[in-house]
């Protein structure tokens, strides 16, 4: 890994891949709520720690394709939580940041230039806040003609913590394709680490799912089931000791 | 020329940990797959895969 750019991202709402219709990441925030606890025998600020939040707030242009345009999947203002992935990379291994969130906007900007454009903000609602983890599929997004795995992910180590995993479901051609994340000591001999419950269908769909305990040095996508062509993202945060909100 | 590896005694299989059991919980090397339920023969495992299998709660012992 070395420095890098903000470009070649990728960004999934839901499912959808609107990366093509997201110009701006225009704030990805975690802000820490802080209280001042500063005794009257100190001469400097002592504070400790409050709740985290996340925010995500990103500008889109208007595409009026349906289903998969950026109208169709950010206009609806669901009142039901929303699941984002984003990825500043997509080569695997590469940051990516989940998020389980509420939208609260969907804000079209008509200037007198005649440009057309929306702002989005996404505030977390699921108790958690923006999980950092890498991306598990080479390209960002991929397509598996049938049952497969992806190239392991190696962090060099195994963890204790738990983790979170995030699978954007895209589309198929036919049949359900299920997801699961391995995981793995060697390289070679691999156990499921955690199951997705979304069923890959016709629908595009997005989940979140934790698990506790183990996670071996290596780890990695995989489909199973009978389908041919799903296309899909994922990424996976492993849990350190240190979290705010531990899995 | 590698020694021959000392076969592993013991029975074993795939545990349920409450994930989708449709799906394979276990695959080796080779490409061979477990699923919920299913014997496991260590020797079908590489040396030193027992121990975090069974740590995991991946598989459990049912015999010696």
């Amino acid at each position: 890994m070395a420095k890098q750019s903000g470009l070649g991202q990728k960004f999934f709402l839901g499912g959808y891949d609107i990366s093509g219709d997201v110009g701006a990441i225009n704030s990805l925030s975690t802000p820490v709520g802080m209280f001042n606890v500063t005794g009257l025998d100190k001469s400097a600020m002592e504070r400790i720690q409050g709740v985290t939040d996340a925010t995500l707030e990103f500008a889109a242009f208007v595409n009026t394709t349906a289903v998969t345009g950026s109208h169709a999947v950010l206009s609806s203002l669901p009142t039901t939580d929303r699941t984002a992935l984003y990825l500043l990379g997509t080569t695997l291994g590469d940051p990516c940041a989940g998020v389980v969130a509420t939208q609260v906007d969907y804000r079209v900007e008509r200037p007198a230039d005649g440009s057309l454009a929306v702002t989005v903000q996404l505030t977390s609602s699921g108790g958690g806040g923006i999980e950092w983890g890498k991306n598990l599929v080479a390209g960002g997004k991929t397509t598996h003609a049938s049952a497969t795995s992806e190239t392991s992910v190696d962090d060099s180590a195994g963890t204790s913590a738990g983790g979170a995993g995030y699978l954007m479901h895209v589309s198929r051609a036919t049949g359900t394709a299920g997801y699961a994340i391995e995981h793995s000591t060697n390289n070679s001999t691999w156990a499921t680490l955690l199951t997705f419950a979304t069923s890959g269908g016709a629908s595009a769909a997005a989940e979140r799912k934790t698990v506790t305990g183990t996670v071996n040095r290596y780890v990695r996508a995989t489909t199973t089931g009978t389908f041919t062509n799903a296309v899909f993202a994922m990424g996976f945060r492993r849990g350190d000791a240190t979290d705010r909100v531990p899995y | 020329m590698p020694a021959a590896r000392k076969p592993v005694s013991g029975s074993y299989r795939v545990a349920d940990r409450g994930l989708d059991s449709t799906m394979r919980m276990l695959t080796n090397a080779s490409g061979k797959e477990w699923f919920v339920g299913d014997a496991v023969d260590p020797n079908d495992l590489a040396p030193g895969d027992l121990d975090w299998l069974l740590e995991a709660g991946v598989i459990e012992k049912v015999g010696d």
